[in-house]
């Protein structure tokens, strides 16, 4: 796997805006797409409620990004350990927040709705965590 | 260091992830009826006032004539003052305020709360009872039943000047509920009424198992009371899971019903009836909620009239 500094920043945000807009996204397809919706209209608003702050921030981050970055030399190698922990990590939050997303679409009674909230929170401070520890560390590199 | 931070962060954050699971599913049932209650009183804008604090069975006294063969338990919910009101006089004006509010749109506090405690447990009026308790029995206490026609037991001692100042504005908020009556020729008989709206709700969109449809007729054979559920769309107009409780009484040559529906959502299962996933349609559809239980009572004249 290639982990030259440039090529790993530019994976993290292709696979970042992916991630994130899936998350953003999945909300949406479930309330309006099925036969029967996933999501009432108060728990459709209150989930894009506390998903919408977090995607914004990602979003900035990652095409402030594009804009200042896009003929970023290769730079250096990084380590394995601090590579796969950017790719995993956000691999495993996008697969664990839109699996419980989908999985109350899908079945209202799995969890209650304040409860679902403070999960969604949970994994929302999770993303954060990520940005601040992370995300702020890889970007925070000026093509050393 | 930071990437051992940042597995630390992770760890926490997965520590907490339990803490959002309900406690356990059997407590949640049993807490359910409470819950279910307490949103309605929110929605009713009484929750201002009451607060449903405890909901227990218990086995009536053989003596206690028609309540007593009613069922083997009968429900009682315990309703208490929410801490504002938590001083028995100043609830008990408070209580005087909005049982008069109400009486003006023509509302009965007591057949109101114990209908509702009817509806969500899904028991015929005379096995309900609703108790409200106060810190002072003397001052206010309240016990509202059915034996034979509804009857309520209240000690209540205003204070002077007790209502000044107390103000409900009840607004649109009781518009879920509605009551109407209308003639009839026919049928006369409870059976009959319950099976052709039976024929009549099993015409509604359901779910692919089925519809399901519960009565209960009272020993009287005067009031039903009917829960319409796997059904979607009839009321909300998005393909919602939603359900119908119907209350009817025969009264002399008239047929008098209250209606309201609550939906819930869930792309692959229908929530239990009991449970507290389902919402009021009148909170979030008034408009397809107003337009369904004006076309309800024309429905309803067909359907009992075999058209």
């Amino acid at each position: 796997m290639e982990s030259k500094e440039a090529f790993v920043k530019r994976r993290i945000v292709a696979s970042g805006i992916i991630f994130r807009l899936l998350i953003l996204f999945l909300p949406i397809v479930l309330y309006k797409a099925p036969p029967v919706p996933g999501f009432r209209p108060d728990q459709f608003e209150t989930l894009t409620c506390i998903l919408l702050p977090l995607t914004c921030l990602f979003f900035t981050l990652f095409i402030k990004f594009i804009i200042q970055n896009r003929y970023q030399k290769p730079g250096n190698y990084l380590g394995p350990a601090f590579v796969s922990v950017g790719y995993f990590a956000l691999l495993i939050l996008t697969l664990a927040e839109a699996g419980f997303i989908t999985w109350k679409a899908f079945d209202d009674t799995v969890i209650e709705d304040n409860n679902f909230y403070v999960l969604i929170a949970v994994f929302e401070s999770a993303w954060g965590i990520y940005a601040g520890f992370y995300l702020s560390e890889l970007f925070g590199r000026r093509g050393r | 260091m930071k990437f051992r931070c940042l597995n630390l962060l992770f760890l926490l954050n997965i520590l907490f992830l339990p803490a959002a699971f309900p406690q356990s599913i059997l407590s949640r049932n049993k807490e359910a009826l409470v819950t279910h209650y307490n949103n309605w009183l929110q929605t009713a804008r009484l929750g201002g006032l009451l607060l449903a604090a405890d909901y227990k069975e218990q086995k009536v006294d053989k003596n206690d004539s028609a309540r007593a063969r009613s069922s083997k338990e009968n429900v009682v919910l315990v309703l208490t003052p929410v801490p504002s009101y938590k001083d028995p006089e100043k609830f008990a004006a408070a209580w005087n305020e909005a049982r008069g509010e109400l009486e003006a749109r023509g509302i009965d506090i007591y057949s109101l709360l114990l209908n509702k405690l009817a509806d969500y447990a899904f028991l015929q009026l005379d096995a309900a009872t609703v108790e409200i308790r106060t810190d002072n029995a003397d001052i206010f206490s309240l016990h509202i039943y059915f034996d034979g026609q509804l009857k309520h037991e209240e000690n209540i001692i205003l204070g002077k000047g007790a209502n000044q100042g107390l103000t409900f504005n009840f607004g649109g908020a009781l518009a879920s509920m509605h009551e109407s009556c209308f003639n009839t020729y026919r049928p006369n008989q409870m059976d009959a009424v319950r099976h052709r709206l039976e024929l009549f709700f099993k015409r509604y969109k359901h779910d692919p198992g089925g519809i399901k449809l519960d009565s209960i007729v009272s020993h009287d054979k005067k009031e039903l009371r009917l829960r319409i559920y796997h059904i979607f769309g009839e009321v909300t107009g998005r393909n919602y899971h939603e359900l119908i409780n119907l209350d009817i009484s025969l009264e002399n040559d008239e047929i008098c019903y209250t209606v309201d529906a609550a939906y819930a959502a869930g792309i692959s299962k229908t929530p239990d009836p009991e449970s507290d996933f389902y919402r009021e349609v009148a909170l979030d559809f008034p408009q397809k909620w107003l337009s369904f239980r004006d076309n309800l009572e024309d429905q309803l004249k067909a359907a009992l009239d075999g058209k």
